[in-house]
């Protein structure tokens, strides 16, 4: 019985060891169709959108890489409260256009930097963007966050910087 | 027992054998494979207009995805005979990474160029420039800088592999330059060299409130552009063009056939008029087999030729993204009495009377869509046919057949141009947004009976010159557009009287702070009438 079995059964497991290796090793790395290997992660955002809680929370903006922005259309979604205002903070210029619209439950801000390098943004540097006047009267699941209608336009290729940003769930009392 | 376990110890160890080819195999195929994907750009990507002994700057970017670091670039660049280079033009960029020394091999027109870098991943980027090449402009003349996709490299941090760090080289985009005559200043013709003449380009605008100054630019020479050509086109029937040139041009050379089609739509500093000529038809051997020709549908007294696609027949109307070539033909009328007549009056926002030389109808098509009880009909290359600048803005005025429509009452008008918004009018002198569904319109099927409905107090808005993802208008004006426009603006983007360049949204004939003032006041009334 053992002379019967051992050796089959010893090869057969390497068999399926040399497999589940092989199965292992692909399913680290996606491929395409021509064999390159293609992201394995979500693609990390250059640009990080957080906020400063407070009685006020500040929307902050920092980033991986020194950046160059020539424009930033800014949507910032809420829901389950009321937004009774925004102000900017003086580090960006002016917007071109800043409203709180309680019909679409959105902020929008349109910063347009006029400066032919456009706003840089050191690694590492934070910046204030904006700072929002919420009602005291907030329910259960409030919360703030960008909307995917954001862009960040790069001053140098006119293309659209990657971003990644956290939501602000709000309890009942701000810290 | 034994007759049963060696074929089957013989089957296990074939497929043993196999799967270890297969995983080999596998190994290798992927070995030296590319672990991101970037895109190697030269910036800017629109013609470079430079003049002869000026330095004509170009950067090579390059955008790499997933994240992935850049820490090494090779490239080969080629350029036409109009510019040099030589080594000390080639500067790389130290504030990415890469070391102050790169290798440059310069020969026939071409460099190759290598960057690298020691420097660890936290100081690499992903984007950004890594040379920036100063040619120096020889001669007058335009043509193409262009990178070699093929013999591009890129190499980058790989936090899976110290080995593969190969990055596929996936997009190349290239640029072009344009050489103009020399600098040589001058206060009157005979202050210039035979077959040039003295020019003195216009004072730059200036937005209100900006603090710019008003200083007349110095008058320059530059080659006189006296000479008529007039030639039967080799591509199209019953097509004449006409165009000066300049002293040591080639008429015989076809406009269609030796600068691109966008030569036509006057983009060039020399503007191609088309004219019909029955007499006139073109070599077999050039002429286009798939060409269509018409009176316009849509424009009184208009001749048309578009090129149809392979999958259309010349019944079917062309498209507002093909190009369509345009003459005066009196006898072409549009048939009213069956269809609606829509007679308008509309201004496009900001094109002032007195400083719209590059505002050109056939260049500012409109696009006209129609509405009434849930019937809808679009007209594109919607081209008016009377152009008013007695006022401060520029009005245009024109009457449109809706062929395909048959409603006369309750009808909505909806309007765009080529780097405008869609407006909507419904009522006769509308002056703002019309806040309700439907329209309040009434037609008639006469040209003459249909009343002129003045849309002029709410003008068209301008802005909308690229798109998010891509290079073409994408129906809003953001912060791309801006930055678009203020790309433009930086070099002061200039053409000569009558051509046409995207990101001037008034007419001036240059990009500049105007066009920026524009584009903001557009953005801050479509956000409000949107948010």
């Amino acid at each position: 019985m053992k002379n019967k079995y051992f050796l089959p059964v010893v090869l057969l497991s390497l068999v399926v060891i040399a497999v589940s290796l092989f199965s292992i090793t692909n399913q680290k790395k996606i491929t395409d169709i021509d064999g390159r290997m293609v992201a394995t992660q979500p693609e990390e955002g250059i640009v990080s959108f957080s906020w400063q809680k407070g009685e006020k929370p500040i929307l902050l903006m920092t980033a991986s890489e020194e950046v160059s922005i020539a424009a930033l259309d800014l949507y910032i979604g809420y829901k389950n409260l009321e937004v009774v205002g925004v102000s900017n903070l003086g580090e960006l210029p002016e917007p071109a256009f800043q409203k709180v619209s309680s019909d679409n439950s959105l902020v929008v801000l349109n910063y347009l930097i006029s400066e032919d390098d456009g706003f840089k943004i050191y690694p590492g540097q934070s910046v204030k963007i904006a700072e929002l006047d919420i009602s005291s009267e907030i329910t259960t699941g409030a919360e703030l966050f960008i909307d995917e209608e954001t862009n960040i336009v790069d001053n140098n290729t006119i293309k659209g910087l990657p971003y990644k940003s956290e939501n602000l769930v709000i309890n009942s009392s701000l810290e | 027992m034994k007759k049963t376990t060696i074929p089957l110890l013989i089957l296990l160890m074939v497929t043993l054998f196999g799967g270890l080819v297969l995983v080999k195999q596998n190994q290798d195929t992927r070995k030296g494979a590319s672990f991101a994907n970037t895109a190697l750009k030269l910036i800017p990507n629109t013609t470079i207009e430079r003049r002869v002994g000026e330095v004509v700057p170009v950067k090579v970017y390059y955008y790499t995805e997933s994240g992935a670091k850049v820490d090494g670039v090779q490239t080969d660049v080629c350029w036409g005979s109009h510019l040099s280079l030589d080594e000390s033009g080639v500067v790389v960029n130290t504030a990415n990474g890469f070391n102050s020394s790169p290798i440059v091999v310069i020969k026939d027109n071409c460099a190759t160029l290598v960057a690298t870098s020691q420097q660890a991943a936290s100081n690499l980027k992903t984007t950004g420039e890594v040379f920036a090449l100063n040619f120096k402009a020889l001669r007058e003349g335009q043509g193409p800088i262009t990178i070699k996709k093929e013999s591009s490299m890129v190499t980058g941090d790989n936090p899976a592999s110290a080995t593969d760090k190969e990055i596929a080289v996936t997009t190349v985009e290239n640029t072009t330059y344009k050489i103009i005559g020399s600098t040589q200043t001058c206060e009157t013709d005979a202050d210039c060299p035979p077959g040039y003449e003295c020019y003195q380009p216009p004072m730059p605008s200036c937005a209100p409130g900006e603090n710019c100054l008003q200083v007349m630019p110095p008058k320059y020479c530059r080659p006189m552009l006296e000479k008529n050509c007039d030639r039967c086109s080799i591509y199209f029937d019953h097509m004449r063009l006409a165009w000066q040139a300049q002293q040591n041009e080639d008429c015989s050379k076809d406009p269609l056939i030796d600068f691109s089609e966008k030569f036509l739509s006057s983009s060039a500093d020399t503007k191609v008029t088309i004219i019909y000529d029955a007499k006139c038809m073109p070599p077999p051997e050039t002429r286009k087999p798939n060409q269509c020709s018409r009176c316009s549908k849509v424009n009184d007294q208009q001749y048309t030729w578009w090129l149809r696609g392979a999958d259309e027949t010349c019944d079917d109307d062309p498209s507002s993204a093909q190009t369509i070539y345009r003459a005066y033909k009196e006898d072409c009328h549009l048939s009213s009495g069956q269809w609606p007549v829509l007679n308008y009056k509309v201004q496009y926002a900001f094109v002032k009377s007195d400083y719209s030389q590059c505002f050109v109808p056939e260049d500012w098509p409109l696009q006209v869509i129609v509405l009434s009880g849930g019937v809808t009909k679009a007209y594109n290359n919607v081209v008016p046919s009377k152009v008013d600048k007695s006022g401060d803005f520029v009005t245009v005025q024109g009457s449109l057949i809706l062929e395909g429509f048959d409603r006369t009452n309750n009808v909505a008008v909806f309007m765009k141009g080529p780097k405008h918004l869609q407006m909507k009018y419904a009522v006769d002198k509308q002056a703002n947004r019309y806040g309700k569904a439907g329209g309040e319109l009434t037609l008639t099927k006469s040209i003459e009976t249909s009343p002129v409905y003045d849309f002029t107090a709410y003008p068209i808005l301008s802005g909308d010159v690229i798109g998010k993802n891509s290079d073409s208008p994408d129906g809003v004006v953001d912060g791309y557009d801006w930055a678009e426009v203020k790309r433009m603006a930086k070099v002061l983007e200039t053409v000569e009287d009558g051509g046409y360049i995207e990101s001037d949204l008034d007419g001036s004939c240059q990009v500049n702070s105007n066009d920026l003032y524009q584009l903001r006041k557009t953005l801050e009334e479509k956000q409000g009438e949107l948010y």
